[in-house]
């Protein structure tokens, strides 16, 4: 054990001791997030991926792809969370959940509310529901983002410029990409989410 | 004028402290994970926590999660204060 310092510090060694709190207070946070950010984000970036380069290929699966891969996202969203408690029990994780929970509900109820029920069986009806379909996309996929601007706005920075880079190129794919917006999505965002849960990973240790 | 705590003070302890601190009131963390996180061995860490429960600023609560035994561990209300008071004191040393 070490030996206990004065209670007499000078300037230098307040500055130092200073500096440790710092430095552990940071780590702590990063520590925390880590555990819990880093595989989300590289969850959501893989079902972001997939969901896109289906749609871009073959739009049809969409009719019931999003589904099976929202329920998959769930599932590891609340395992994430659960293999996660035994190393912090939050006294506030379940508003985290709860949040999530409802920015969804309200998402998925303004889309059902203003897009059309049929979904398109031929070719041709796709071809004129697409534009509405990249619509409704790019708004989905701009939805998450938001929580994570407003997020960051408590929890560290990283997650504002992360919402603000991944919504900046869905707009920009949305404008100048038509043909191949959905691909654009599962590079831009899906790669952005994966690449930003790697990089938290390795560095918020 | 605040004062310096002569507990918090060990270079340990304050770091102990200030992990548990930089939680959000009322959450816990793991035993094994703070060691991990401050590089302190079983041993170091249990004994530095000792002082600390005994000095009412740490709360030990052993517990099981998916039927394994854990040690979470939260900093109380009175750590907080003192170590909130321990640090101002710190920063009126460097204004000094």
């Amino acid at each position: 054990m070490n030996k206990e310092p004065t209670l007499t510090p000078t300037p230098d060694e307040a500055r130092a001791a200073l500096a440790q709190v710092d430095q552990v207070l940071a780590q702590t946070r990063h520590a925390i997030r880590q555990g819990i950010s880093a595989p989300l984000l590289m969850l959501w970036g893989c079902i972001w991926i997939v969901a896109d380069v289906t749609t871009q290929f073959d739009h049809q699966a969409m009719n019931w792809l999003w589904s099976v891969l929202d329920l998959v996202g769930i599932v590891g969203w609340v395992w994430i969370f659960r293999s996660h408690r035994h190393r912090v029990k939050s006294s506030r994780g379940w508003r985290y959940g709860a949040f999530w929970g409802i920015l969804f509900f309200y998402a998925i109820l303004w889309m059902n509310l203003l897009v059309p029920a049929d979904w398109p069986k031929t070719n041709q009806e796709w071809i004129a529901f697409e534009p509405e379909f990249r619509r409704m996309t790019a708004y989905m996929h701009t939805v998450p983002m938001f929580a994570y601007v407003v997020g960051g706005l408590w929890l560290d920075p990283f997650f504002i410029w992360l919402g603000a880079v991944v919504t900046a190129l869905i707009v920009i794919g949305f404008c100048f990409v038509h043909e191949y917006f959905y691909l654009w999505l599962a590079v831009s965002g899906g790669g952005a989410l994966v690449v930003s849960g790697v990089f938290i990973k390795k560095f918020w240790k | 004028m605040p004062e310096l705590d002569k507990i918090i003070h060990s270079p340990a302890r304050l770091r102990i402290m200030a992990a548990l601190v930089g939680l959000e009131t009322g959450s816990e963390l793991d035993f094994t994970t703070l060691g991990k996180m401050l590089a302190l061995t079983d041993g170091n860490l249990g004994a530095h926590l000792q002082t600390l429960e005994e000095a009412g600023y740490v709360k030990v609560e052993k517990t099981f999660v998916a039927r394994k035994p854990r040690t979470f561990l939260r900093a109380t209300a009175r750590g907080r204060g003192r170590f909130e008071e321990h640090v101002e004191a710190l920063r009126e040393i460097c204004r000094v």
